[in-house]
């Protein structure tokens, strides 16, 4: 990625609009509500573009799922836009085999001629889709019931295949289950990565973090998670529960049959468990009796509860099993209506959902070649499923394969025709992530090439003569979606609600309220322990392999995206690429250490990773990460690491790829790949840096604590200048005014800052500051990914990451030194502490970084001429420099944001606190002659922060968010009590329930 | 019998003898300045190469953010060292046994001088923009920060550079005149030039003194000066094995040492091929092993008082920094350190060793060894592991580390080499003072 060549290019020239459009004010942004289109689970956005271009997505803070937050990988979702690697055009496969462009009108001539030719014949249409929503739903419903001998099948992924079956097993067809993180008191999680991947992650963070913080009895919610794998989510969790792989089920039914004997509930709960031996369940779990008892009274005895079971508990083979025990247990404990809620008017969904999607396999791959054309919309069947299920052979089977993709993925590789999708910043669409909740995306800016949205795609195949027009008068597939809103919402005085629709990203007025305690359908007990005696649930001997998706890349449709690459991973904080997770004892047995490749070999098949020693996990386990191992789809994806999914067996309850299987051997390998892993070290050494507070100890400390909070308040306007602390100043400060630790380095809560020496720079105004609560935040990186939209972090590639010359301004620390049951005491965005006494401020030889009066660290890219003195004085290690002049591919560029500039080799740079959003609020609260509120000045790590774990704001206001952070009892800043630095930043202490290290001061 | 250490030659010979050393260079001459230049060469590619593609080719990343470079430069400073303490400071004490190796010394310090200036430059990140680092009025209406040791050092550094050459030329002008009168040709021109009109009357010799005693007055200050602000860059900061006060004396003594190692490594292959056995006898080497055992043995106690201080501050960040010099995945550097200026300079206990001129060359090549990886130590080790642990990092050799450090010993071989054989490397002038002539009665 580095540069040759040492002069830097002269910038291009700017043209002025000669026509302005009335829209666009030069350098003033213009904002798009709609919705994220990455995942299924509808969060509201706000695309901000610059002159027309996308640049920046911001979560959208009305929206009622989201609300304001947003993920890492919806972060990315501008890269998807501007990936250098997009399809251009409509490709047609020519007799070599190799594409070539052709025009839209061209391909979709072809493809009704196929389809024509094909219904003569009495062939197949059919459409292989993700699970579609919204009026893209309709419209392929309508076009596959008009056009004869068409069908819609659906893609599930494993976990979203169970949950339906799970769902549907006990209260019946058409129920589906959504969870509200914000009620329960306890949550027992069996796998499900709630706060990562599963389901809806930042609606479940935004509800959870909120639990975390102590409420007005003091009282913090629990967190127990069940999983073989310390998983991101099982890093957040009070006690973390490391069962034997595949007993997920056995514990679920102890835990249940616990629950059934202490209340005396009946019924379908009761009727599950009947005859069930807690002790004789947990025989191989590795689970103690005690300690599941434990977690019954505790979920029996808090006000609310919620019972999960996703993710690796669902993996195995008895993945339905556990998801319905987990809704029974939550009937049971009679969470239903309240924390998980259940829809029962969805479309039903066969008990295997990939059942249409195996059935459509067999009958490509079957000699009557039965299927004439194939469409395939938002899943990559040839990336996603197992080598086992045969999808490439069945494929070459098929008559016309049509692939509509943004990249030419594995799957597109294969299709005779591929239709270059257009992003969601691109095209119109709607979706109903939840009953009532109507998601609006509009297009944010033109196409950047020859692109078409799905439903588009659709609405012009169907104008074709050949297919004798299905639905006559739609000319666009927002004209199409307009309709299905009309029809839905009222014809009477539509068009001006509409754009109030439009405006708001969606309506979700009538979010249906799903507060009925349904009851289970009868007969769901017995489903379940039919289908438990079928199978054992027994722990299996040997080596499991676990495959689990990751924050940045999901499944693996973004790791085309250099920004998922190149963040890291927040458990392992590896970068660009796969790796194994091997317990050490597992390791020592197969003579292998970290660091070393090993070829997993599986029944599947056998792929090659390098070895991560990871203590925390079941030794009969081995994970791996989804989501890389790409053949095509980029140039940042392909190549980098191996995919699980081609080598895992077919599922038989969901069929697809299972993701937790034993019989699986670990070979050392002769070849070599490094792992590069950007955490130096796993342990903090008692330092301090991420702490933790018992909520015993939170509560005694409370009491004696107002006094530092007004000593702390005193000092705020001391600092002003105005105040008379700088009176100091004559007096000459005493030796007492130097000592730093009265008081124990490690306790919490505000102290006064010890007087200075010199002078300090008087913060009239402000003096920006944030509080992080280390309490709330996930580790979930969404921060980080933020950090580089807005700042134009330049992407360096694994080996410049290797030599550890990463850029990311802000990154998650995580240290493993809390106690066995949770590892991890806390994770931490770690960022330029904008310190009040700073120690890179004076070594700089040409004040390239000093102290503003607003409380900023500056830095003066322009000045900086790389003596790099200020990074070995820092003593967080925010710092980072620009060793080459790096690039964005075309036209990755075009993400770029306008008001940062881009710094060019051999100068510093680092956080700023958004200073160019800083900027802008004073320029409106300028223009309004008042000065800046609070939150009205949000940096790019808090406004996206899924948590609201951070805060930012004048601490001069001491009504302002971040001086409540920083007066409250848990707050600390790192290292200040060893070297005085006097940090902006306050972190506020983990709360556990017991084993927290900190004191309260 | 002469006393030991004396000088016993009339002065025609020291004449000779001392301005054969200016006559056309042998081959062994040419071989050493051949590959001098070849180094000069590979560091030239490697520092272009640097500049074309961005600081990122060498070896420093985080949060190793100094490393060879800075290493090579205090180094190359810490040599700078003694030239400048056995011309300026030992002529004030009188001390006879710098008389023929003061000029060499000179010559090293200007020359290693010279070399540690690149490295700053060198390790810039825009080092096209180093004059930023210069307080002279302009028109950005920017200015420096004196509150940066780094400024100090820019200071510190020049003004070093400055007198070292001044005190250099003015010792050499009697000598210039000297081989002026015997030289032909363009030599003749040239000697003419430098030798700024001497003629040896005694005005000019009362001048002469004067000066040369001022400007030794001057230097002297200079020798604590300047490796206390190097050491400042160190100790200034908050970094844990940086921010401590022994610093500055363990710096000078450091540097004395480091410095008479060098003057030792120069003189015992010069004194074989230009035969100036005569003048630079095993006294003069005796004296200067005296003052190397000295300087060890305060580097030794500065060592081993920074692990005690570690032990004593209850510091967890110094006390950590401490463990990991000996443990460390970097104990290779520390222990190499140890044995080469703590351990091996013992030998010079005895007289046995310290008179064995081929274990001095050995010995002294040790040192300078031992003394580049105590920086190595000091300036790695530290930023290896500060305070906050996740950002904790190695640092790896590169070749261009590697190749501008080459480079930075061709630069100043050549530069000596070359002087050799234009200016007088022992002084006449001073030699002759302290002859005893033969046959003289005492």
């Amino acid at each position: 990625m580095a540069a040759a060549g040492c002069a830097q290019e002269l910038p291009e020239k700017i043209i002025p609009y000669v026509v302005q459009p009335d829209e666009v004010v030069p350098g003033v942004a213009t904002w798009y509500a709609g919705s994220c289109g990455e995942c299924s689970s509808g969060c509201g956005v706000l695309v901000r573009t610059r002159e027309g271009r996308a640049v920046k997505v911001e979560g959208n803070p009305a929206h009622p799922i989201s609300r304001g937050g947003l993920c890492s990988i919806g972060q990315s979702a501008v890269q998807g836009l501007y990936d250098p690697d997009r399809i251009r055009e409509p490709l047609r496969r020519e007799v070599g085999g190799t594409f070539k462009p052709v025009s839209w009108k061209e391909a979709l001539e072809a493809i009704a001629e196929a389809m024509a030719a094909g219904g003569a014949a009495g062939k197949e249409t059919v459409f292989l889709t993700n699970p579609l929503s919204g009026s893209v739903r309709k419209l392929v419903d309508e076009f596959t019931s008009k056009v004869p001998k068409a069908s819609h099948v659906e893609y599930y992924s494993p976990d979203e295949a169970v949950q339906h079956a799970a769902a549907e097993q006990v209260f019946g067809p058409g129920a589906k289950v959504y969870y509200d993180f914000s009620l329960p008191k306890m949550i027992v999680s069996f796998g499900a990565g709630f706060l990562e991947t599963w389901g809806s992650p930042v609606e479940y963070t935004k509800a959870y973090a909120a639990g975390r913080i102590p409420d007005a009895e003091g009282k913090v919610s629990r967190f127990v998670h069940v999983e073989p794998r310390l998983s991101l989510t099982a890093a957040n969790a009070d006690y973390w529960v490391c069962n034997a792989p595949g007993t997920e089920p056995a514990i679920l039914q102890a835990l249940l049959k616990l629950i059934v004997d202490a209340k005396g509930v009946g019924g379908e709960p009761a009727q599950a468990v009947r005859g069930v031996v807690v002790a004789k369940a947990l025989a191989e779990s590795g689970v103690s009796e005690a300690k599941l008892r434990e977690i019954a009274e505790q979920l029996m005895k808090a006000r609310n509860s919620v019972v999960l079971a996703g993710g690796a508990a669902v993996s195995g083979a008895h993945g339905t099993v556990a998801a319905s025990l987990a809704l029974l247990i939550n009937v049971a404990l009679r969470n239903i209506g309240t924390s998980v809620l259940v829809d029962r008017g969805q479309r039903t969904v066969p008990a295997n959902a990939n059942e249409p999607v195996q059935a459509l396999l067999k009958r490509m791959g079957s000699d009557a070649q039965p299927v004439g054309v194939l469409f395939i919309s938002g899943v990559n069947p040839q990336f996603v499923l197992p080598r086992q299920a045969g999808f490439a052979s069945a494929l070459g089977k098929a008559g016309l394969v049509v692939s509509m993709a943004t990249n030419l993925d594995e799957t597109a590789r294969l299709a005779n025709i591929v239709l270059p999708l257009s992003t969601n910043f691109e095209a119109w669409n709607d979706s109903e992530p939840q009953p009532g909740v109507f998601n609006l995306n509009q297009p944010s800016m033109q196409p950047l090439y020859r692109t078409q949205s799905f439903g588009d795609t659709i609405v012009q195949l169907a104008a074709s003569e050949k297919i004798n027009k299905p639905f006559e008068d739609i000319v666009s597939f927002e004209d199409y979606l307009k309709r299905t809103w009309r029809e839905r919402t009222g014809a009477a005085g539509f068009d001006s609600r509409w754009l109030r629709y439009v405006e708001a990203g969606g309506e979700w007025s009538s979010r249906k309220r799903l507060d009925d305690a349904l009851q289970p359908r009868s007969g769901a007990a017995a489903v379940v322990s039919t289908a438990l005696q079928s199978t054992s649930a027994k722990a299996v001997a040997g080596l499991h392999l676990l495959a689990f998706p990751t924050v940045h890349l999901g499944d693996g449709a973004y790791a085309n995206r250099p920004w998922m690459q190149e963040i890291p991973d927040p458990m392992t904080t590896a970068v660009w690429g796969s790796w194994v997770e091997v317990h050490p004892d597992a390791a020592r047995a197969a003579g292998v250490q970290g660091g070393d490749v090993v070829k997993i070999v599986t029944q599947g098949g056998a792929i090659e990773t390098p070895v991560y020693i990871n203590q925390h996990l079941h030794p009969q386990v081995v994970a791996m990460p989804l989501g890389q191992g790409h053949e095509a789809l980029g140039r940042y994806a392909a190549g980098v690491g191996v995919n699980p999914y081609a080598v895992a067996p077919l599922s038989e309850s969901a069929w697809g790829p299972q993701l937790l299987f034993g019989s699986v051997d670990l070979v050392r390998s002769i070849s070599k790949e490094e792992l590069v892993i950007l955490q130096g070290h796993d342990s903090q050494k008692g330092r301090g840096i991420t702490r933790t507070v018992a909520t015993a100890a939170l509560a005694a400390g409370a009491g004696g604590h107002g006094d530092h909070g007004h000593g702390k308040g005193d000092h705020g306007h001391g600092k002003n200048g105005a105040h008379g602390a700088d009176a100091h100043g004559h007096e000459g400060p005493s030796l007492e005014d130097f000592h730093l630790q009265h008081h124990d380095p490690l306790a919490l809560g505000p102290h006064p800052e010890p007087k200075q020496m010199y002078r300090q720079m008087p913060h009239v105004e402000y003096r920006w500051g944030m509080s992080i609560d280390l309490a709330k935040c996930t580790g979930c990186s969404a921060c980080v990914t933020a950090c580089y939209a807005e700042n134009n972090v330049p992407v360096v590639g694994k080996d410049l990451c290797s030599e550890g010359r990463e850029m990311s301004w802000i990154r998650i620390e995580r240290y493993f030194d809390g106690p066995e049951h949770r590892p991890v005491k806390a994770f931490q965005p770690m960022l330029c502490q904008h310190c009040g006494n700073a120690p890179c401020e004076p070594v700089c030889p040409v004040y390239a970084t000093y102290h503003s009066d607003e409380g900023l660290n500056t830095m003066v890219y322009n000045r900086c001429v790389g003596t790099r003195y200020c990074s070995n004085n820092c003593s967080y290690k925010v710092r980072r420099f620009n060793w080459f002049d790096y690039e964005w591919a075309q036209p990755l560029n075009w993400q770029l944001n306008p008001d940062v500039n881009v710094r060019g080799v051999g100068v510093m740079e680092k956080c700023t606190f958004c200073i160019q959003r800083i900027r802008e609020g004073q320029q409106v609260a300028k223009d309004a002659g008042r000065p800046v509120q609070d939150g009205e000045v949000v940096p790019a790590c808090a406004a996206t922060c899924p948590a609201d774990a951070i805060v930012f704001g004048n601490l001069n206001d001491l009504n302002s968010g971040a001086a409540e952070g920083h007066r409250s009892p848990r707050s600390y800043k790192v290292l200040d009590a060893h070297i005085n630095t006097q940090p902006a930043i306050a972190y506020l202490a983990k709360v556990v329930h017991e084993d927290g290290e900190a004191k309260v001061s | 019998m002469p006393a030991y250490g004396a000088i016993t030659v009339d002065y025609k010979t020291v004449n000779d003898d001392i301005l054969a050393t200016l006559e056309p260079p042998k081959i062994g001459w040419y071989l050493g300045f051949a590959l001098a230049l070849c180094l000069v060469a590979i560091g030239a590619y490697s520092w272009i190469y640097q500049v074309m593609n961005g600081l990122g080719v060498a070896g420093i990343s985080h949060p190793v953010m100094w490393g060879v470079y800075i290493t090579d430069f205090v180094f190359w400073v810490g040599i700078a060292h003694s030239g400048t303490l056995i011309s300026a400071v030992l002529y004030l004490f009188r001390a006879k046994w710098r008389v023929p190796i003061y000029r060499i010394a000179e010559a090293m310090t200007v020359f290693a001088v010279m070399t540690a200036g690149l490295f700053p430059i060198i390790h810039l990140g825009r080092p096209w923009n180093f004059y930023w680092l210069l307080p002279y009025p302009n028109q950005r209406y920017l200015w420096v920060n004196f509150k940066s040791p780094l400024l100090w050092d820019v200071f510190a550094v020049s003004t070093y550079l400055t007198i070292s050459v001044l005190f250099f030329i003015t010792g050499l002008i009697p000598d210039i005149a000297a081989a002026r009168d015997k030289a032909t040709g363009p030599r003749k021109l040239l000697y003419s030039i430098t030798s700024l009109g001497w003629r040896g009357t005694g005005r000019q010799w009362r001048h002469y003194v004067a000066a040369y005693g001022f400007f030794a007055a001057l230097a002297t200050p200079l020798v604590l000066s300047v490796h206390s602000v190097v050491s400042w860059d160190f100790a200034m900061s908050n970094v844990p094995g940086w921010h401590t006060t022994i610093f500055p004396p363990y710096f000078v003594a450091g540097a004395i040492f480091s410095g008479l190692a060098m003057v030792i490594t120069i003189t015992i292959p010069m004194r074989k091929a230009f035969k100036l056995e005569k003048y630079l006898t095993l006294w003069h080497y005796e004296k200067m092993c005296q003052l190397i055992l000295f300087t060890s043995g305060i580097v030794t106690y500065a060592y081993s008082i920074e692990f005690f201080i570690a032990w004593y501050s209850n510091n967890i960040f110094e006390r950590y920094q401490f463990w990991f010099r000996p443990f460390g995945y970097m104990k290779f550097a520390f222990w190499m350190m140890v044995f080469c200026n703590c351990i091996a300079p013992l030998t010079l206990w005895w007289k046995k060793w310290r008179t064995n001129l081929t274990w001095l060359f050995i010995l002294s090549i040790i040192i300078n060894i031992g003394m580049w990886f105590e920086r190595f130590n000091i300036i790695l080790q530290s930023l290896t592991v500060e305070y906050i642990p996740y950002a904790w990092g190695p640092y790896t050799l590169s070749w261009i580390d590697l190749g501008i450090t080459v480079g930075s010993f061709g630069w100043f071989f050549m530069w000596l080499l070359m002087f050799i054989k234009i200016f007088p490397s022992v002084s006449l002038t001073e030699v002759k003072e302290v002859v005893e002539l033969p046959g003289a009665a005492h």
